[in-house]
């Protein structure tokens, strides 16, 4: 009987060769570039090993929490939370005339090429850098950190809502078009609704990202917790600063949570 | 019997206007003047149609799949534009309109698709009154606020589309039945006040029951406001049944022009093809 199954088994076809020289070579050159990193980055497990005692000594230091001067953290912690509330709103609001100028199935071709350059520009240049910039422009506080989360979220949401537009139903589009609506209006009414939760889940994300860096754009002077973490690290205020780390650890968490809870609720 | 317009039947005189000479006072709705379609400069979709349809005709374009059908009657409102030739109404080519005012001739063709292509997560009357995006100004279209008077025409023409139940009106579109969405996509042509009904395939994706009862009230609505139909259609018995004109399309061109009953079986054998009942090229 098993020799009847074998004898009318279906014939195996001509597996390829799993390793082929192309493969190996492929293979080969990922290593090289991994072993290139790593001796351009001088990352050595043994420096990593010998300083690991003074981790230890410096995490000793930070423990445990000092809660001296809390009341002075009032003011940078509702500031982290204004720059990421305010640069998701500009950033979400802007992003829907930017993502319609940035598809390629709404404008012609000399439109979204040189939008897409600048959202390029936007998002390549990373936040911090951004902030630098607008400290320099607009002065010290936490307005430069607007503009700069601004600038990125734009530069994100647009490219995100457009690739959305671009994937979405032609048929939609084309009934509106059909209606003699022009073209914003068919964009307005044949894919925003369609790419709306797609849109609202993007900027939940966004608020969550900029909240988390608007602690980090207090470095270079632009307002928000960083500033207070700043200065106590650079005071030797290791228990304040493990606190001040402590509120932005809760404070992400909640916003985290609070952006998965509203995300579920659109879908 | 044949209405193929050859080219030395109608010239273009002063620009947009175009007159019929050998038809007298007789003015086309709809007159396609030499068009071709390629793609990439050498696929052929359409291929030199002369095609005159006149107002109030129920016309019907038939064919075997990827013909050119849909790509013919997409040039009527422009949403494909030609390579060569152009689509004149009323006698003016829609190829020497401004944006604006191309607009505004589309908004006065209504179109209903094999798919009904309604906006799923919108309401069943935001979907209807689309068909007055046209005429909706800036702020009210940002804010997705349309007139008092858009919500009354959007209900008059779901009642008119068959369409009683209110409860339905407020649905979201993708709670629908075929049959329902149908009918919905119908109201928002009709909400156009259309001149001219385009139709892709309309009854593809209905069943038996819903095709007859779509046909009927498409036909119903053109008598009543006497508009002129271009429907593609694959279905030869209802195509016979309900098109007062049928033309038969093959490789992008005419093969077949005339009223349904004079549709026999030498003609569709020219339209699909085919000799002693098989099509060419097969076995």
């Amino acid at each position: 009987m098993a020799n009847e199954t074998t004898a009318n088994a279906v014939p195996m076809p001509h597996f390829p060769p799993r390793y082929t020289p192309f493969r190996l070579i492929v293979a080969a050159v990922i290593a090289g570039i991994y072993w290139w990193s790593v001796v351009g980055a001088e990352f050595s497990p043994v420096e990593l090993a010998k300083g690991l005692p003074k981790v230890w000594e410096t995490l000793v230091l930070m423990f445990p929490p000092s809660l001296e001067g809390y009341k002075s953290l009032w003011v940078p912690f509702w500031e982290t939370l204004y720059i990421g509330i305010l640069a998701t709103f500009f950033g979400s609001i802007i992003s829907i005339p930017v993502g319609f100028l940035a598809s390629q199935n709404m404008v012609p071709w000399w439109i979204y090429h040189p939008v897409r350059m600048v959202l390029n520009i936007f998002r390549g240049v990373s936040e911090i850098i951004w902030a630098l910039f607008f400290v320099v422009a607009v002065g010290l506080g936490p307005m430069p950190g607007v503009i700069a989360l601004t600038i990125f979220s734009v530069g994100m949401l647009s490219k995100l809502l457009s690739e959305a537009v671009e994937a979405s139903d032609i048929g939609m589009l084309e009934a509106m078009t059909a209606t003699g609506a022009s073209r914003w209006k068919v964009f307005f009414y044949g894919a925003m609704p369609e790419v709306f939760p797609l849109y609202i889940s993007y900027t939940l994300y966004y608020w969550d990202h900029n909240t988390r860096q608007a602690t980090v754009l207090g470095f270079v002077g632009a307002g928000g917790l960083g500033v207070t973490l700043l200065w106590n690290m650079s005071m030797y205020e290791f228990e304040q600063a493990t606190t001040v780390v402590i509120i932005i650890v809760c404070m992400i968490t909640v916003i985290d949570r609070l952006c998965l809870k509203m995300r579920e609720a659109i879908q | 019997m044949a209405r193929r317009v050859g080219s030395s039947t109608f010239e273009v005189a002063g620009g947009c206007a175009v007159s019929e000479q050998n038809a007298g006072s007789r003015k086309p709705k709809i007159i396609v003047d030499h068009l071709t379609k390629s793609y990439d400069g050498h696929i052929i979709a359409v291929d030199d149609i002369n095609l005159s349809i006149d107002k109030g005709e129920y016309c019907i374009l038939f064919g075997p799949s990827g013909v050119g059908k849909s790509t013919l009657m997409r040039h009527i409102n422009y949403l494909i534009k030609p390579t060569k030739g152009d689509i004149v109404i009323d006698g003016k080519r829609l190829g020497e309109m401004k944006t604006k005012e191309l607009l505004k001739q589309r908004s006065r063709i209504g179109m209903i698709f094999q798919e009904f292509n309604l906006v799923n997560r919108m309401s069943v009357i935001m979907n209807v009154m689309c068909g007055r995006l046209h005429y909706l100004n800036a702020w009210r279209s940002l804010t997705f606020s349309f007139t008092r008077d858009d919500h009354e025409r959007a209900i008059d023409c779901l009642r008119r589309a068959g369409l009683h139940e209110e409860e339905l009106y407020f649905r979201r579109a993708d709670t629908l039945s075929g049959g329902q969405k149908q009918r919905v996509a119908i109201a928002r042509m009709l909400i156009q006040e259309p001149e001219i009904i385009l139709a892709d395939e309309p009854i593809a994706a209905l069943d038996v029951k819903n095709q007859h009862m779509i046909l009927e009230l498409i036909g119903d609505i053109a008598r009543r406001d006497n508009i002129t139909i271009v429907m593609t259609l694959h279905h030869l018995e209802l195509a016979k049944k309900y098109a007062s004109r049928i033309i038969g399309l093959s490789e992008g061109k005419v093969a077949f022009d005339g009223p349904g009953e004079s549709l026999d079986e030498a003609a569709i054998n020219r339209v699909f093809k085919m000799e002693d009942g098989k099509v060419v090229g097969t076995t």
